[in-house]
């Protein structure tokens, strides 16, 4: 089974949707209509990098904080559209707080919840998403769609601590691989990507997008060029 | 507020040009940064290419500059290095190929955002022109010194400055001295500028030439002023910065400037500046420090002077004043101090009496060359006449007794015995004009290697006190001799090759190997000396008396070998530059300042020495082909 169907169904993603969509679902969902074509390069697919941070890791309690996003397309990283939200009302977590420190405004700021899941959807459009350690965020983003009576997030997925596991252990022999070595910190150390503006989404979507380039190169070199080549 | 934004602004502020742009300006650019990837070996432009639309900066990795048809390395980028810099020069092709020497990031701004900061931002287009000017060709040099001199000194301040730039009080020439006096009494100034009657500047009166020429008796009270003036009256620009001012009063030793509109007489006054302005715009004023060493003779009360000239020399290089003023001043002090040193010694030894025409006390090596910003060891001789009915011997032991004294003195002034013992005091370089003349001429027409070794010292002998007729009696004799000096010549041009440039095939710093000063870049071997030999060697070929400052060689040179000038400007200018960073460095790390550690420069530091090796190789080239070496060797 694919990596990336294997990842999509665990998340759910194949379930079809059986209510009528909301209309700030529809834009996005007419985005997946036409057929994608499978041969195309990697390097030419376009990608939308993400990360969030949430109150907790309990799927049922626990709120999304933040959310960051950077796109890489053309294998081009463009600052000006990333993105950066706040959920209006919610605490900045003890992650965040540090690096934020400085940056962050006095008096209460960001968006209402809905408006950041509508700027979201439109941000990741029919774009292969990227994260790393991506299906917690995945789970959460899913979760508030539905809380807005909409379908899951329809597109394909990479995970940038798979896909490094998958190019140390061509075998798949995957039993081998320690997870501490494939923390977000552990990858930066080992490529030399100064972490920086750690621990907020924004910042942590940025690193993982800089990982991402390097990951590609490295598939690049072994063969893996195509979108279907990740399938194998 | 995007914490993305923050991490590329908080990269980019650290590196010029980024570091002189404002905050608000680099957080937008910061902004609008693209962000690339290049894994090792691939390409970033080749040339020939289309410009893009974007120049680069390395965030993490190393791109290679290169010229792949020629197959040669023009530049290795490092975090922090800007290139591609063709599209803001509105070039449609790149010239190099950029190559990611290892897996790289690349921020890539777009040219739409920088060209409006570059004709706003002096130093942002300084330091982008510097970069072009270092990596690709040198049309643009011309155009780093005119933004240098116009705005790269934002610090240098201007007469605007000073206290209350006074409006100058005048006169017609026909008012007599008694009607001047009260005039000038009347309105509390101690100077009057004679005007004719279109109010053009035709004299100058100072209280001084009232007290002298009036109160003394020389003059009578009703007579016209225009007897006692002093004509013409030296005029500036009121352009003009206080630096340049000092400079003036200091060598014309006047006491007034006059501000005319276009700094000539031929208009109208619109100030006047007196040295007295200019001791209140500055507490440490070198023209202060040269009248207290002039009334001290104790070398612990020198020392001290010097001290203040250190700080004062920290004050203007810090301030990016200009180093052919600098040096000017400095060299100054310098003779300065030497000279109460020698005064103060004529004093001290009661069994000779000297007469300053009778002997020249000669400066050697950095010195003689006026290029001795910081203190170093003494280099220095006498050349002295033989006396009358006396041995030789005897005349010998007079000077040698007057050296000895003298290099003490200035021990404890701060400038250090000179390990080599070339000092006067050594009985070899304490010689009569005839054994100096012997000397020479066995160096030239019989050379060895240890001649050459001494003649790029002592070639470049300066007079700092007594006779000047020994000195050009010197000169004269090494220029008559000169031509027939081919394998002389040829000698001192292949010890001035015997340093290629310092850079590395990775354009790195070429540093020390081991010793004390392992991994350090020796600034005064590497780079000054190639440049200073090549000005030595060219000047004596062309027979240029009297030039000794390593930039005024160069500058003589561009004047007199035209189809080269480009290349002795450049080298002019590098020469400058080198000196100002030696001095730099000696005075924040308190020594020599001749070892520099190539990591703790900055990038502009690094671009700016990067730039200042060039000329080198050029000045090489000329020698080589003047000598026609690549026949000989």
């Amino acid at each position: 089974m694919s990596l990336i169907k294997k990842i999509s169904e665990r998340l759910g993603f194949s379930q079809e949707p059986k209510l009528p969509v909301p209309d700030f679902y529809k834009p996005y969902m007419a985005l997946f209509e036409k057929k994608e074509d499978e041969n195309t390069l990697l390097s030419k697919a376009e990608y939308a990098i993400i990360d969030s941070e949430a109150t907790g890791l309990d799927l049922e309690k626990d709120e999304i904080i933040s959310i960051g996003g950077v796109t890489l397309i053309n294998q081009s990283i463009d600052i000006s559209q990333s993105i950066s939200f706040y959920i209006k009302g919610r605490k900045i977590s003890d992650r965040e707080a540090p690096a934020l420190h400085g940056i962050l405004p006095d008096q209460p700021f960001g968006m209402d919840e809905f408006s950041a899941l509508e700027a979201l959807i439109n941000f990741i459009g029919n774009k292969i998403i990227v994260g790393h350690y991506i299906g917690f965020d995945l789970k959460m983003i899913n979760l508030l769609l539905k809380k807005y009576g909409a379908p899951p997030l329809k597109n394909k997925v990479l995970d940038t601590a798979e896909l490094t596991k998958r190019l140390d252990f061509p075998l798949r022999n995957y039993q081998f691989a320690v997870n501490k070595e494939y923390t977000l910190d552990a990858l930066c150390a080992r490529y030399g990507v100064i972490p920086k503006a750690r621990h907020t989404a924004a910042g942590d979507a940025y690193i993982t997008a800089i990982l991402f380039q390097k990951l590609l190169s490295d598939l690049d070199k072994k063969g893996i060029s195509q979108v279907k080549d990740l399938k194998r | 507020m995007n914490e993305i934004i923050h991490r590329v602004n908080d990269f980019l502020k650290d590196f010029p040009p980024f570091t002189y742009m404002d905050k608000e300006t680099l957080f937008t650019i910061s902004g609008k940064v693209i962000v690339k990837f290049f894994a090792k070996g691939e390409f970033i432009y080749k040339e020939k290419e289309a410009t893009h639309e974007f120049i680069y900066v390395v965030n993490k990795g190393a791109v290679s500059i290169s010229n792949t048809e020629k197959g040669y390395l023009v530049e290795s980028c490092d975090e922090g290095d800007l290139f591609g810099l063709r599209p803001l020069l509105a070039d449609s092709a790149y010239v190099f190929t950029a190559q990611a020497a290892e897996d790289s990031i690349i921020f890539a701004i777009h040219v739409s955002y920088l060209k409006p900061i570059l004709k706003t931002n002096p130093k942002v287009a300084l330091y982008v022109a510097s970069v072009f000017a270092g990596t690709l060709e040198k049309r643009m040099h011309s155009n780093v010194s005119s933004l240098n001199a116009a705005s790269f000194d934002p610090s240098l301040a201007g007469i605007e400055n000073l206290q209350d730039l006074k409006v100058p009080v005048t006169c017609d020439p026909h008012s007599t001295v008694h009607e001047v006096a009260q005039l000038m009494t009347a309105k509390n100034v101690n100077s009057i500028i004679v005007v004719d009657v279109n109010g053009l500047p035709i004299g100058i009166v100072t209280d001084k030439d009232l007290r002298e020429k009036v109160v003394a008796g020389k003059v009578k009270k009703k007579a016209a002023i225009s007897v006692v003036m002093n004509s013409p009256v030296y005029c500036m620009k009121p352009s003009v910065t206080v630096a340049e001012l000092q400079i003036q009063i200091i060598r014309r030793k006047i006491s007034h400037v006059l501000i005319t509109e276009d700094g000539t007489v031929e208009t109208r006054p619109v100030g006047i500046v007196t040295n007295q302005d200019l001791v209140l715009a500055e507490s440490n004023n070198p023209a202060i420090i040269i009248k207290q060493i002039r009334k001290t003779r104790n070398p612990g009360a020198l020392r001290h002077l010097r001290d203040v000239t250190d700080k004062l020399l920290t004050y203007y290089l810090d301030r990016e004043i200009s180093i052919d003023y600098l040096t000017e001043i400095i060299s100054e002090i310098n003779d300065q101090i030497i000279k109460a040193c020698i005064r103060a010694s004529f004093d001290e030894i009661a069994q000779y009496q000297y007469n300053e025409d009778d002997f020249t006390w000669i400066a050697l090596g950095s010195q003689g060359r006026k290029e001795q910003l910081i203190r170093t060891d003494q280099d220095n001789g006498i050349i002295y006449k033989e006396e009358e009915g006396k041995s030789p011997e005897e005349t010998k032991l007079k000077y040698l007794t007057l050296a000895k004294l003298v290099t003490q003195k200035l021990a404890v002034v701060g400038y250090e015995l000179c390990p080599a013992d070339m000092m006067a005091s050594n009985p070899k370089w304490c010689m009569s004009i005839e054994e100096w003349k012997q000397t020479f001429g066995l160096w030239i027409l019989e050379p060895g290697q240890e001649e050459i070794l001494h003649t790029s010292i002592f070639l470049d002998y300066r007079k700092i006190i007594g006779s000047p007729d020994l000195t050009a009696e010197l000169t004269e004799y090494i220029f008559s001799i000169i031509d027939r000096a081919t394998g002389f010549l040829n000698l001192l041009a292949k010890s001035a090759l015997l340093n290629p440039p310092p850079l590395t095939f990775f354009r790195n710093f070429v540093v020390e190997r081991n010793g004390e000063h392992k991994d350090a870049f020796d600034i005064k071997q590497r780079a000054m000396l190639p440049l200073a030999d090549a000005a030595r060697l060219l000047v004596l070929v062309r027979k240029v008396p009297k030039l000794n400052n390593t930039p005024e060689r160069f500058r003589k040179l561009a004047e007199i070998d035209a189809p080269n000038k480009d290349v002795y400007l450049m080298a002019a200018e590098s020469y400058e530059v080198l000196m100002r960073f030696k001095a730099k460095t000696g005075l924040a790390t308190q020594s020599s300042g001749r070892y520099i550690n190539p990591n703790q420069l900055d990038k502009f530091q690094r671009v700016l020495l990067r730039n200042c090796f060039e000329p080198i190789n050029d000045l090489q080239q000329i020698i080589k082909l003047r000598f026609q070496f690549s026949t000989i060797i």
